[in-house]
């Protein structure tokens, strides 16, 4: 189990794990040992906090790198380019084929849908940081 | 002043009475809540990290170790700001208190 718990570790970026993998696999290890003498209930109970913890912590670390803020940019900017692509090609040509005006819509729909997305997840950045004076 | 999220407060409190290592940590709050709060390893590193970044705790060098675990800890101390921070805080948390303890003393008083 401590080698699993090891092993999810490598998901954390890089600068987060090696600064603090090291002191978060000790933690484990002194946990699992503190458990096992308490009993199967509280065994089980602290493999599924330790490990939904560390999952849930994944998330909001990688949240947090420049990688990602680039990778959301670049979502959003192509998202946008492509529904001004569909909106030109949309009153360049008003009369095309059905199809054409189906993809427009289509496209006018997903547009909405990803910048409700990314305005969300703009919106929600850091609440424990925001909170520290 | 805003308020300090629970796992802040939680850290900060623990490290009142001098360094910890992020297992004695855990284990001060467990403690401190009554087993109600039982913080994960990545929760706990995760709002040091912050906190280290709001110069509100520092890394500390680790005393000799006892076990060979404890080689691989690292240790953590409040810092002066900190320290006025978790102040503030519980002076807030009394404020609170205070207050609520006299609306209740009022209702009680109605009823």
């Amino acid at each position: 189990m401590t080698a699993l718990y090891r092993i999810l570790l490598r998901l954390y970026p890089a600068p987060f794990y090696d600064r603090f993998a090291r002191d978060m696999s000790a933690d484990f290890d002194d946990g699992y040992s503190d458990a096992r003498h308490k009993g199967l209930v509280t065994l089980i109970e602290f493999i599924m906090r330790s490990h939904g913890d560390l999952l849930a912590t994944v998330a909001a670390q990688w949240r947090y790198t420049e990688s990602f803020m680039i990778w959301r940019a670049s979502v959003s900017i192509s998202l946008t380019i492509w529904a001004l692509v569909f909106v030109i090609a949309a009153f360049e040509w008003p009369r095309g084929p059905a199809t054409l005006l189906f993809v427009v819509q289509l496209s006018l729909a997903l547009t909405t849908c990803a910048a409700l997305t990314i305005g969300l997840a703009l919106h929600s950045t850091r609440p424990e940081e925001q909170r520290i004076p | 002043m805003t308020p300090l999220t629970p796992a802040v407060f939680h850290i900060l409190l623990a490290l009142a009475p001098g360094d910890r290592h992020g297992y004695g940590i855990m284990q001060d709050i467990a403690e401190h809540t009554d087993g109600e709060l039982k913080m994960g390893a990545g929760t706990l590193y995760g709002t040091i990290q912050r906190l280290m970044d709001a110069g509100l705790v520092r890394e500390v060098e680790s005393p000799p170790p006892e076990t060979v675990r404890d080689e691989r800890r690292r240790h953590y101390r409040l810092t002066p700001a900190g320290r006025r921070t978790l102040d503030a805080e519980v002076h807030r948390l009394e404020g609170l208190i205070r207050v609520a303890r006299g609306v209740q003393r009022a209702a009680r008083g109605k009823g």
